[in-house]
């Protein structure tokens, strides 16, 4: 099958105040479709980057990047784009966050607010349509932020980091639903993530990127059965192997 | 309190600072008589008509600034150099060139005005999260709607507050103007009262003056909490003036 995003020698160097960095260098990627593919690397090694590229917001880039067939030379809106902060618009409430996307498209009132009332039903944020992001908590936003973007079905939703901020129960909670709604519409996911368990939970495949500039520094199938229980992740046979097959190169790449 | 039984104690005092009562009765006899109502109407008028043109441009020009890099490169340091000269020495500037009539004062609050809105709108542009814009540029938005979703409600804490710091801004070009030349409105009444040695009619003019700056900013104040409702707490403070 043909990948639906392909990265060919991407290498992006970034001017600013008359200083040259070099944030990636030579990434070649292919993403399949329908696939749940993880980045992990140490930080400031251009994972965020690489996303933003393949959204169209840091142009220009050096290389080939192949999207559905076509290269990106604008703002990607095929793409949806989940951001460590939750970014939800704190003049907006709940279910004006939701339905923005669909606003914007053009969708009449009645039929975004049904949509939308769906998805925050799935995402139990039922009872909080009209509350203001500084009244939920940390979790119901990042649930919020999540929604808002598989509202308008984008073929790939790439995720910055999106449960860093979160506390580690939480975090659990929202990696299995996330998955659950992975498994239920087949969304290819490119997720960005320091969380080496998280990382293995989650994907189909582990990217290792280097440190800055940042490239592939190798790929680790998880070959783990699915639908997986991300609370009991650790026993599950094979993990521990894999944890520390990727660990060990992963370590040489914090080390200075 | 005070002041009242000061002014019993100490009779010659009261005739430098007058007293609350007597203040009072001053206000109640010109608003009866009628007296106080050509000057205060000609004050008003100044005040909305300058106070008017000077938020729409300062909004108007601080948002162009704002989002348009090039035009706030090159106007933003005449802007500040402006901002530093004292509006209020203009205000003799533009009587020459206006007249003594409603278009002079007009001129100094719309100038006193414009800056505080001006610098506060733009301050607010310059504060937006890009994060926003990123998101909803992705999510298909066109140039129009980045301004009506984000840029708009992103920046509507910093015009109300720099459009409620141009009230007071609005009472002071407009009694600096009349004190240099008119024939009425209430600092014309006050500078009147000076002449005569009349401290009470001094202080039912300041008095009146500042009842309206109360009245206007409790008014805004209403306006800002409707459209507010979505922040936790008032976080937006002014900046220059």
């Amino acid at each position: 099958m043909d990948p639906i995003i392909d990265l060919n020698h991407i290498t992006k160097i970034y001017r600013s105040k008359g200083k040259s960095v070099l944030a990636l260098k030579d990434v070649t990627l292919p993403v399949a479709k329908g696939s749940f593919t993880t980045i992990v690397g140490p930080s400031g090694c251009g994972k965020s980057t690489l996303l933003k590229i393949i959204a169209g917001i840091s142009l220009p880039y050096q290389g080939r990047l192949n999207y559905k067939g076509r290269e990106i030379t604008s703002i990607n809106t095929d793409v949806g784009f989940v951001t460590q902060d939750s970014n939800l618009f704190p003049w907006l409430t709940l279910i004006e966050n939701v339905e923005l996307a669909l606003k914007i498209r053009g969708v009449s009132k009645e039929q975004r607010a049904q949509t939308a009332q769906k998805l925050i039903d799935t995402m139990q944020l039922t009872g909080f349509e009209t509350h203001y992001p500084f009244e939920l908590s940390g979790g119901m936003q990042k649930r919020c932020s999540i929604i808002r973007t598989l509202i308008y079905d984008p073929d790939i939703i790439l995720m910055d980091e999106p449960f860093g901020p979160l506390d580690a129960q939480t975090r659990l909670v929202l990696q299995d639903e996330l998955l659950r709604i992975w498994d239920t519409n087949k969304k290819t996911i490119l997720f960005v993530t320091h969380d080496l368990t998280e990382a293995i939970a989650l994907s189909d495949k582990v990217v290792l990127f280097t440190s800055r500039p940042g490239t592939v520094k190798r790929i680790f199938d998880v070959p783990l059965p699915r639908p997986r229980n991300v609370f009991e992740i650790h026993n599950e046979k094979g993990f521990t192997d894999l944890y520390h097959e990727i660990w060990g190169h992963f370590k040489t790449e914090i080390k200075v | 309190m005070l002041w009242e039984i000061a002014a019993w104690q100490w009779p010659s005092v009261a005739r430098l600072v007058s007293q609350p009562v007597e203040i009072a009765r001053g206000i109640v006899e010109v608003v009866a008589t009628g007296t106080i109502w050509p000057h205060f109407d000609a004050t008003l008028k100044e005040m909305a008509a300058g106070y008017v043109i000077g938020a729409i441009t300062g909004v108007t020009l601080g948002f162009l600034c704002g989002r348009i890099k090039l035009l706030g490169d090159i106007l933003n340091p005449y802007i500040t150099l402006f901002n530093g000269i004292p509006k209020v020495a203009l205000a003799p500037v533009f009587v020459i060139w206006f007249g003594i009539g409603l278009m002079s004062k007009i001129a100094i609050i719309m100038t006193m005005v414009f800056f505080v809105v001006f610098i506060n709108t733009f301050a607010g542009l310059r504060s937006v999260n890009e994060d926003y814009v990123a998101i909803i540029r992705i999510m298909g938005a066109s140039g129009w709607q980045v301004v009506r979703e984000v840029f708009l409600p992103a920046t509507l804490p910093f015009i109300i507050v720099g459009l409620r710091a141009g009230i007071p801004f609005s009472v002071i070009g407009a009694v600096v103007g009349e004190f240099i030349a008119s024939t009425k409105g209430l600092g014309f009444f006050i500078n009147y009262n000076q002449g005569t040695y009349d401290t009470n009619g001094i202080f039912v003019g300041v008095t009146i003056l500042a009842l309206l700056v109360v009245v206007l900013d409790g008014f805004l104040s209403l306006i800002e909490r409707r459209l507010l409702k979505w922040r936790p707490e008032v976080e937006a403070k002014s900046v220059g003036a």
